[in-house]
């Protein structure tokens, strides 16, 4: 574990120079879309059938996890690649008493630490707009790195796996968009089709933004989140288990 | 003659308008296009992602803008965009 410390130190490191820029994003980011889609297209959406509550309380959990999702998947996804083929950052740390579990675990740390502030900023930046209807929502930090790390630890298994560089493109366009786009962050899945549903239900996103939504709206109740939980920490085993195989035959072996 | 001078010399023959080789620029970027047309072409799925999640999907409790469904208002602006 240790040595794990030391493989997310290097992380930490070289974003402390670079922190500066996604602090910024991460302020800009909630405010723009909530008040296009939450104020904006609420209004709008208020008006018509609307969703049963503001479309701004709504669509605000939806949109903290996925930025939490689209944060954590990009950070395991060119980083990792570049670490084992461009910088070969990784090759260097395994001349090292590291491990490739070391790297792994230590690359993981490091997104949760980024998903805990950009979560963090985007709470308070809710709870600004009005977006909170419960003391229960603190719990949607923690939810938030959760969901985020049920993404990033599949993504660097399938980074670590991944001969070129193109195969990221299918992985945003046709896994992380669509996953974006009908997890049920801007409208209940219940409007999809069958068959397009129950792959929305088994999706980690739709799962987050369920245990999110029940949060801040304070209408959670414990056996379906904690069913939500540990659908995601499945994925988060699942992943990392892939990851330690697929690091250890792309760096070891 | 030293070689800055041939340098020279080149560039100034082949500095004008007619001589120049933006053909093999055009190559290389068709050597590399020839790996990247996938996704280039796959781009065509995104509108039309945006389109059912936003258009249909958020569309149904969004109900009708401006006297039309609410996919048939932003299909309208995303192609006014694009223009």
């Amino acid at each position: 574990m240790t040595y794990a410390l030391r493989s997310f130190e290097y992380w930490a490191y070289s974003y402390r120079r670079v922190w500066r820029g996604s602090v910024v994003t991460s302020i800009v980011g909630p405010i723009l879309y909530l008040t296009a889609l939450g104020v904006g297209l609420g209004k709008l959406v208020n008006r018509g059938p609307g969703v049963g509550v503001p479309y701004l309380d709504f669509v605000a959990p939806g949109i903290l996890a996925a930025t939490a999702m689209q944060l954590a998947t990009f950070e395991s996804s060119y980083p990792v690649m570049a670490a084992i083929r461009w910088t070969r950052q990784f090759h260097a740390m395994l001349a090292t008493p590291l491990r490739s579990r070391d790297l792994l675990i230590g690359h993981q740390l490091y997104v949760a630490a980024r998903l805990a502030v950009v979560s963090a900023i985007y709470l308070v930046v809710l709870a600004g707009f009005g977006a909170l209807h419960s003391p229960w929502a603190i719990l949607a930090w923690p939810a938030a790195v959760l969901v985020g790390l049920a993404h990033s630890a599949p993504v660097s298994a399938f980074s670590a796996w991944l001969q070129r560089e193109e195969g990221f493109n299918g992985l945003f366009r046709f896994v992380v968009m669509p996953m974006f786009l009908f997890s049920g962050t801007f409208f209940p899945v219940t409007r999809l089709p069958h068959g397009a549903r129950e792959i929305a239900y088994a999706t980690p996103l739709w799962n987050g933004v369920d245990l999110m939504r029940h949060l801040t709206l304070g209408t959670a109740s414990l056996w379906p989140s904690l069913a939500h939980v540990a659908y995601l920490l499945l994925w988060v085993a699942g992943g990392l288990t892939l990851a330690a195989r697929t690091y250890r035959r792309r760096l070891v072996t | 003659m030293s070689a800055i001078a041939l340098e020279r010399a080149t560039r100034a023959r082949t500095s004008g308008w007619r001589s120049t080789r933006a053909h093999l620029l055009f190559e290389r970027n068709l050597m590399v296009y020839r790996r990247t047309w996938l996704t280039i072409v796959s781009g065509f799925f995104e509108p039309i992602f945006y389109l059912f999640s936003l258009g249909i999907g958020l569309g149904h409790f969004v109900g009708t803008v401006h006297g039309v469904s609410y996919a048939s208002y932003i299909a309208l602006r995303c192609s006014r965009r694009r223009r």
